[in-house]
């Protein structure tokens, strides 16, 4: 039981999967790696005498002033300012050059030129001192969180910007990488005037190697999509598949989860419509975009052990 | 996906909980936070290694704090956000809904970006 393309209510263009993508072979940071930018964010925050804890996902230093934490299955390093993140009750924040514009049908706000450029410059300066800037650094955005008022009917009253998130995303060979596991995030508070630095995440394991990987071309590499069972047995049941959101890349998992490989995979969101009521159901999955066989034919995928 | 936060604090008050007897029409907003205090603007993902996110918000919201007296100390949606961080990808959107810390019956919702 599956779908075939036709079957699907494309909202979006189906891409065009190329017939070979990059499969990287990436590595782990050891704390003993990462620990120049345990240091660096340590000093930045200003944690002082921090105790060191052991966690599950790694190694945390900890005081009542924030943490800087590192993950033993990525090499990732997260740091929070506690007392920046404690300076407000909620989520409205005052900024001096904010603009709301409409996209669409979305309204977002978005920040000025000369607030996006310092954050960017203070972005770039810690990165580079932490030692957090590798390469397939693609182009980095500052985004604002936002909040709405609403009534108990759910209609708005009122709406605003929240704080800043310095973004950073990554690619190899051109090919982004997708999930959770590769990126590099700094969020801003204006406190008392100044622009001060609450929290920041990086992950993104080095690529030691890449290897190109035959995909099958687009139908091939939607094989996951299409025999997924839940959505064969919706479409079975009457219902209607809509793909509302797709990209191809490489799928990094998250800073928690140990990853060796780094395979192609599509990030695919829609909607299951009908069967039964008007309601619309969201889902949205990562679905591999080549085989193990072919993984196995470039000499990956445990090419080495016994079949 | 949509979690209940039971002992919510606003504002110093935890008893009754802020959102006790009040029943907005949550579906009428764009995300199916429906009748909880933290989801997703509009869907989050599953199968690439967000079965990890409910351990971490708990550590987040309070388990840490708790364990290591008093450190890693951070509100609920703060810890959503970490959560939400570490296990999805930039284009997920956490979302958290409160009641108006200054009394009367309306909320906020803030999102972010993963």
């Amino acid at each position: 039981m599956s779908l075939s393309l036709s079957d699907i209510d494309w909202r979006v263009a189906v891409p065009d999967v190329p017939a070979e993508l990059p499969v990287a072979t990436v590595a782990t940071p050891s704390y003993e790696e990462r620990l120049h930018a345990v240091r660096t964010l340590h000093e930045r925050f200003t944690l002082g005498a921090t105790v060191e804890i052991d966690l599950p996902e790694g190694v945390a230093h900890a005081s009542d002033r924030g943490e800087v934490q590192f993950f033993a299955a990525s090499g990732a390093v997260r740091a929070r300012d506690a007392r920046v993140c404690r300076a407000f009750p909620d989520q409205r924040r005052l900024w001096d050059d904010v603009e709301e514009v409409i996209d669409g049908t979305e309204r977002r706000f978005v920040l000025g030129e000369h607030t996006s450029a310092m954050l960017f410059q203070d972005a770039g300066e810690l990165l580079r001192a932490a030692r957090l800037l590798p390469d397939g650094l693609g182009d980095v955005d500052v985004v604002l969180d936002e909040w709405i008022k609403l009534d108990e009917s759910g209609a708005e009253l009122d709406r605003g910007p929240g704080r800043a998130v310095v973004r950073a995303p990554y690619s190899v060979d051109g090919v982004p990488f997708i999930g959770a596991g590769a990126k590099t995030r700094l969020a801003y508070e204006p406190v008392g005037g100044r622009l001060a630095l609450a929290r920041i995440f990086h992950v993104h394991r080095p690529v030691v190697e890449v290897a190109l990987v035959r995909t099958g071309g687009t139908e091939r590499a939607l094989t996951g999509l299409l025999r997924d069972p839940v959505l064969a047995g919706h479409q079975q049941a009457g219902g209607r598949v809509a793909v509302t959101r797709i990209q191809v890349g490489l799928l990094a998992l998250p800073a928690v989860v140990a990853q060796r490989l780094v395979a192609p995979a599509v990030a695919v969101a829609g909607v299951l419509q009908g069967a039964g009521d008007d309601a619309e159901v969201p889902f949205a999955r990562y679905y591999q975009a080549v085989s193990a066989a072919a993984l196995r034919r470039v000499g990956l995928a445990a090419a080495h052990l016994p079949h | 996906m949509a979690l209940r936060v039971g002992s919510y604090e606003v504002d110093g008050r935890t008893d009754p909980h802020p959102l006790a007897g009040v029943r907005p029409d949550f579906t009428v907003w764009d995300g199916p936070v429906r009748d909880g205090l933290l989801g997703f603007r509009d869907v989050c993902f599953s199968g690439g290694g967000q079965d990890r996110r409910a351990a971490l918000f708990a550590g987040y919201a309070g388990g840490l704090r708790d364990t290591f007296a008093g450190l890693f100390d951070m509100s609920a949606e703060q810890a959503w956000a970490e959560a939400n961080e570490l296990v999805e990808s930039p284009d997920v959107y956490w979302v958290s809904l409160r009641v108006d810390p200054s009394g009367g019956r309306t909320f906020y919702r803030a999102s972010g970006s993963c």
